[in-house]
C-alpha cells in the first residue's frame, strides 16, 4: 500500500504546483475557463486520491474548495481576488495535510477549519449575489433549461453552460459487481443533470444513463472511476449505436424518473431541453461571429436549423449538440492536456548516473581503440579504422544524449518565485510585477535543490531592499509599480541567472561607512566592484531595521558560500535609482567540468577553469620574496602569493621549484587571488566528474578524480581550499619547507 | 546485507569455510572468498598526495576509483617491486571497492572451522585483534584474516572519520 501512497504524494504535490501556477496567473477581470476548469480538476484529482487512500481530512477539506471552484468555472461565481487569496493559503494548507501524512508536523487543526469555514463562505455569500446578478442578465431563453438537480442556480447555469459547452453522454453502467446505483446518480447529480434511460437488470441489459454537463467525457469517466470499476462502464458521446436506446429513453423516460437526482419531470425536461438550447444558439452564435456563421453553415446551423422543427424528432437533439458544439471544445482541451501531461518517466538519479559512469567508460575504451587504431595502416585496415570512426561518433552523440536526461529546465526553481514575490509584496506593501526570461534554460538536475535558497535569498533582498515603496518611487518619478525580472541563459560553457530589479541599487556610501564601523580597512577610492563585494562578507547587512524578511546579515555570504560550492561566481553589477542585478554563473553541470591539465613532476592534475584567470612564466625578478619566508610574484604591479602545488601535497617528486622554471596559474576564489605553481600546462578539455570518497576519503585540496584518455586516473583540485589554507600556513612557501612556515 | 548473511548460514552449516589464499613474503594469509571481487595485475596507479605510503593511490576500475593498498608495505615485508606477477586483490567491503597488493594468489581452500586455531597471544610486537586464527592445512600454515575489520582500521585511513580535517 505504501508505494501507492507515495504516488498518491507525489501526484497531489504536481497537482498542487500546478493549482498554485494558474491561480497566481489568473486574470480576475477575465478568468480563462480553461484554467479554471484545470485548477478544479487538480482539487478533484486531489480529493479523488484522498477519499481512495483513506486521508479524510485531505478529502473533506478539498471537497469545500472544490465546491468553490466548482461554482466559480460554472460561472455561479464571480471569481474575486479574496477568493484567489482563499485558495491560495488552501494549497498551503493541503500541503502541510499532506506533510502530515508523509511524517511531517501535523497540520495546525484551527487553521485548517479556518481557511475552511473561509472557503465555505465564499462559497455561500457570493452564491446569492451571483444569482441575484443572473436575474439582471437576460437569459435567453435558456430558462426552460432548468437544472433539476440545482434548481435556484438553474438560469444562470444554463446560460453559462451555453456559452462553454454541453456533453449530452450516454453512460452504460455494468450493474452486476453490486454497484450502488443510488449513490452513483446522486454523486452524478452534483455535476449535471442524470436521467435514467433504462434500468439495468443483468449484465447483459446495463443500466443507460443520459448525463448532461459540462463536463468532457474523459472527466466524467474519471468521476466515474472513483465509484465503478473500469472495466464496468463506458461513456459514450453523443450517440448510442443502438437504435432501441432513443426508443426507450423517449417511451420510457416518465417512468424512470430517479428519484434522486431528477426531482423534476425528466421526459419534458429533456424534451424542453431541446428548445431550451436550440433557441438560443442562432442567436448568440450568429451575433459575434455573422462571418463565421457562414462558414459553419453546412454543418453547424444547418444541424441546428434543422434541428429546430425537429423538437418532436427527440433522437436528433441530443445527438447533435455534442457532435457540433462539443466537437471543438474537446478537441481543444485534449490539446492542452496533452501538454500538460508531459509524456515522461521518473527515474532515479542513481540510474542515470550508472548510465553516466559506463557511457564514460565507452568513451574512454572508445578513445583508446582510437589511438591504437592510429598506428595501424589506414590501407590494410581500412574498414576496422572506419568503424573505429563511426563509433567515435556514436558514442560521442550517447554521451550527449546521456547528460541531456540530468538536465531539468529551470522553471522547477523559477516557478516558486510568482508566490513569493506576491507575499512578499503585500507583507512590505509594495507593488511588484515579476518577470521571468528563459524559464526553459536546462541546468543539471543536482543544482535545482542547491540552487533555490540562494536565489530566494537574492529575491528577498531585492523586494525588501531594493524596490522602494510606490511613494518613494512616485517622487523620483519612477512607476509605482516595481520590476523584477529573473533570468535565465546560456552563455559559453555556463549558465547565466540574474535577479534583476529596477529599484534604488546599492547605497555605496552606506555600505562604506558600515564597512569602516566593522573595522574593515577599505579607503574611498576602490571600485565599485569591490564595493558591491563587501556585502558579501559575513555578517554584513546594510538594512537600517531588522524584518522578518531579510535584514539580519547572514544572507550574502551564505548565498556566495553555496554559490561557490556549486562551482559558481556571483557578480553585482548596481547604479543609484536605476537597479541591480545580481548575476550568478554556474557551470551547464556538475557531472563534467571544464577543466586545464597540469603537470606537476610526474603527475597530472585536473584544474577547474572556473577559478584560473591566466597563466604566467615569471621572469626570475619578477618573484620576490616577503619576511623571508612568502614569495609574491609582480603582475602587472600587482603583488599575488606564490602558493606551490607540489610544497601544498608535501612534495611531489620531480616537481620544480623555483616559479621561473615553471608556470604560475593566477587563480581566484572567493575574491583572493593566487599564483599556483606547476610544471606545464598540459591541455584543456572537458573531465567526467568522479568522487573519491565513493570508495576512498575526502583529501585536502582535492574535489574529485577524472579518468583521462588513456584511461588513467587524474585527480581534480579543489582550489578554493588550496588558496584558503596555502595562504594561511604562512602563505607562498615555495622552495621554504612547510615547519618554518607555519610558526 | 543479504551477502553476509548467506556467508554466515553456509559456514555454519558447512561448519567450514571458504578462504582465498594469498602469499605475503613468506606468509601465507586467508580472506574470506565472499569478500573477493576480482583478482587483476598492478597497473599504474595515481598517488594521492598526503596518503601515508602503503596506498599507492587510486586506479580507474571501469568508471570507479578504487583506492590501492599494498599490504606488503603496510605489514612492512622488505623489499616490495611491482612486476608483471604483481597481483592485486579487489575487495568489495562495507559497500566499497579496494584494491590490495600482493605478492600472489595461491589458490582456494576450504578450511573446516575447527581446523583454525586461537591466535597465540603475540605480546605487543603484532597487533592480532584483525587476526582470526590459525588454520593448518597439510603443512602449510595460513592465517586466517578478518579482512573488513583489518581494512576498516583507523590506522589504514581508508574511510573518513577522524580525517575529516
Amino acid at each position: 500500500m505504501s508505494q501507492f501512497h507515495q504516488v498518491f504524494f507525489d501526484e497531489a504535490e504536481e497537482h498542487l504546483a500546478a493549482m498554485e501556477s494558474l491561480l497566481l496567473a489568473v486574470d480576475l477581470a477575465a478568468p480563462d475557463a480553461e484554467d479554471l476548469n484545470a485548477i478544479f480538476r487538480a482539487a478533484h484529482s486531489i480529493k479523488g486520491g484522498a477519499a481512495t487512500f483513506g486521508f479524510g481530512d485531505l478529502a473533506d477539506f478539498t471537497h469545500v474548495m472544490e465546491n468553490l471552484l466548482d461554482r466559480v468555472r460554472h460561472g455561479r461565481l464571480v471569481l474575486t481576488s479574496a477568493m484567489v487569496d482563499v485558495c491560495l493559503e488552501s494549497k498551503d494548507a493541503l500541503k502541510t495535510l499532506l506533510m502530515a501524512h508523509r511524517g511531517g508536523e501535523p497540520a495546525d487543526a484551527a487553521w485548517v477549519a479556518g481557511l475552511q469555514r473561509r472557503l465555505a463562505e465564499q462559497c455561500d455569500a457570493k452564491g446569492s449575489a451571483a444569482a441575484n446578478e443572473a436575474g439582471v442578465v437576460p437569459a435567453v431563453g435558456s430558462a426552460k433549461l432548468a437544472d433539476p438537480a440545482t434548481g435556484e442556480d438553474a438560469p444562470q447555469g444554463g446560460e453559462k453552460l451555453l456559452a462553454e459547452t454541453v456533453h449530452t453522454l450516454y453512460v452504460e453502467i455494468d450493474t452486476a459487481a453490486g454497484v450502488d446505483m443510488g449513490e452513483l446518480l446522486a454523486k452524478l447529480g452534483q455535476h449535471g443533470a442524470v436521467s435514467v434511460a433504462r434500468q439495468g437488470e443483468s449484465a447483459e441489459m446495463p443500466w443507460v444513463l443520459v448525463f448532461t454537463s459540462d463536463l468532457s467525457e474523459d472527466e466524467v469517466a474519471e468521476t466515474l472511476a472513483f465509484a465503478v470499476a473500469p472495466g464496468l462502464f463506458r461513456v459514450l458521446g453523443g450517440r448510442v449505436d443502438e437504435a432501441g436506446g432513443f426508443g426507450l429513453f423517449v417511451d420510457g423516460a416518465p417512468a424512470e424518473v430517479d428519484r434522486d437526482a431528477v426531482a423534476a419531470k425528466p421526459g419534458i425536461w429533456f424534451e424542453e431541453d431541446g428548445f431550451g438550447l436550440f433557441e438560443p444558439l442562432p442567436a448568440t452564435l450568429a451575433e459575434p461571429s455573422a462571418e463565421a456563421a457562414q462558414a459553419y453553415e453546412e454543418d453547424g446551423f444547418g444541424l441546428f436549423a434543422a434541428a429546430e422543427p425537429g423538437v418532436t424528432v427527440p433522437e436528433s437533439s441530443p445527438s447533435a449538440l455534442p457532435a457540433t458544439q462539443a466537437a471543438v471544445p474537446r478537441a481543444e482541451r485534449s490539446g492542452a492536456g496533452g501538454a500538460a501531461v508531459e509524456n515522461s518517466l521518473r527515474v532515479s538519479t542513481e540510474k542515470v548516473d550508472t548510465l553516466l559512469n559506463l557511457v564514460g567508460e565507452l568513451v574512454i575504451t572508445q578513445s583508446m581503440l582510437q589511438q591504437y587504431g592510429s598506428e595501424l595502416d589506414p590501407v590494410l585496415h581500412e574498414r576496422l579504422l572506419d568503424g573505429i570512426g563511426q563509433l567515435e561518433r556514436n558514442s560521442r552523440e550517447l554521451q550527449e544524449a546521456v547528460m541531456s536526461i540530468r538536465m531539468t529546465p529551470i522553471t522547477s526553481v523559477f516557478n516558486r518565485f510568482p508566490r513569493l514575490v506576491r507575499d512578499l509584496a503585500g507583507k512590505l506593501d509594495k507593488q511588484i510585477e515579476l518577470k521571468m526570461v528563459g524559464e526553459h534554460t536546462e541546468l543539471d538536475k543536482g543544482f535545482v535543490e542547491k540552487l533555490s535558497d540562494p536565489l530566494t535569498h537574492l529575491v528577498r533582498n531585492s523586494l525588501d531592499h531594493g524596490i522602494e515603496s510606490p511613494d518613494v518611487r512616485r517622487a523620483k518619478g519612477k512607476s509605482p509599480v516595481g520590476r523584477l525580472t529573473l533570468r535565465a541563459f546560456h552563455q559559453g560553457g555556463s549558465i547565466v541567472i540574474e535577479v534583476n530589479d529596477d529599484g534604488a541599487g546599492l547605497d555605496r556610501e552606506r555600505i562604506l561607512a558600515k564597512a569602516r564601523e566593522r573595522g574593515m580597512a577599505v579607503s574611498d577610492s576602490i571600485s565599485d566592484a569591490e564595493v558591491w563585494n563587501l556585502i558579501f562578507e559575513a555578517g554584513f547587512s546594510t538594512a537600517a531595521e531588522v524584518t522578518d524578511v531579510s535584514g539580519r546579515g547572514v544572507g550574502m555570504d551564505v548565498v556566495r558560500k553555496n554559490i561557490h560550492a556549486m562551482g559558481g561566481r556571483i557578480e553585482i553589477d548596481s547604479l543609484p535609482d536605476y537597479g541591480t542585478t545580481m548575476r550568478i554563473r554556474l557551470p551547464l553541470t556538475l557531472a563534467i567540468l571544464d577543466g586545464m591539465s597540469v603537470r606537476v613532476g610526474d603527475e597530472v592534475y585536473v584544474m577547474p577553469l572556473g577559478f584560473v584567470l591566466e597563466s604566467l612564466q615569471p621572469a626570475p625578478d619578477e618573484v620576490r620574496s616577503v619576511a623571508g619566508r612568502g614569495r609574491v610574484v609582480n603582475m602587472r604591479g600587482d603583488f599575488v602569493p606564490i602558493v606551490s602545488l607540489s610544497a601544498f601535497f608535501g612534495g611531489i617528486a620531480g616537481a620544480r621549484a623555483e616559479p621561473h622554471a615553471g608556470i604560475l596559474i593566477i587563480v581566484e576564489s572567493e575574491g583572493i587571488r593566487a599564483a599556483l605553481l606547476v610544471d606545464d600546462l598540459v591541455g584543456q578539455q572537458q573531465f567526467v566528474v568522479k568522487n573519491l570518497e565513493t570508495h576512498y576519503r575526502k583529501v585536502t585540496g582535492l574535489s574529485g578524480a577524472t579518468i583521462l584518455g588513456d584511461g588513467q586516473v587524474a585527480l581534480i583540485l579543489d582550489v578554493a581550499a588550496i588558496v584558503r589554507s596555502g595562504l594561511r600556513e604562512g602563505g607562498a612557501g615555495v622552495p621554504v619547507p612547510l615547519e618554518l612556515e607555519s610558526n | 546485507m543479504a551477502l553476509a548473511d548467506m556467508q554466515d548460514h553456509a559456514a555454519v552449516t558447512a561448519g567450514s569455510r571458504e578462504l582465498l589464499v594469498f602469499a605475503l613474503g613468506r606468509e601465507e594469509y586467508g580472506i574470506d572468498i565472499l569478500k573477493v571481487q576480482e583478482i587483476r595485475g598492478y597497473d599504474a596507479v595515481t598517488r594521492i598526495a598526503g596518503a601515508p605510503d602503503f596506498i599507492k593511490g587510486v586506479v580507474n576500475l571501469r568508471g570507479h576509483i578504487v583506492p590501492i593498498v599494498d599490504l606488503r608495505l603496510k605489514f612492512a615485508l622488505g623489499d616490495v617491486e611491482y612486476n608483471a606477477f604483481t597481483v592485486v586483490i579487489i575487495l568489495n567491503i562495507f559497500e566499497r571497492t579496494v584494491g590490495v597488493v600482493v605478492d600472489g594468489v595461491s589458490d582456494v581452500i576450504q578450511l573446516a572451522d575447527d581446523a583454525i586455531r586461537p591466535a597465540p597471544e603475540l605480546g605487543a610486537t603484532v597487533d592480532t585483534t584483525y587476526i582470526l586464527g590459525l588454520g593448518t592445512l597439510a603443512e602449510r600454515m595460513v592465517i586466517v584474516v578478518d579482512i573488513e575489520k583489518l581494512m576498516g582500521c583507523d590506522e589504514m585511513a581508508l574511510i573518513d572519520a577522524s580525517v575529516a580535517a
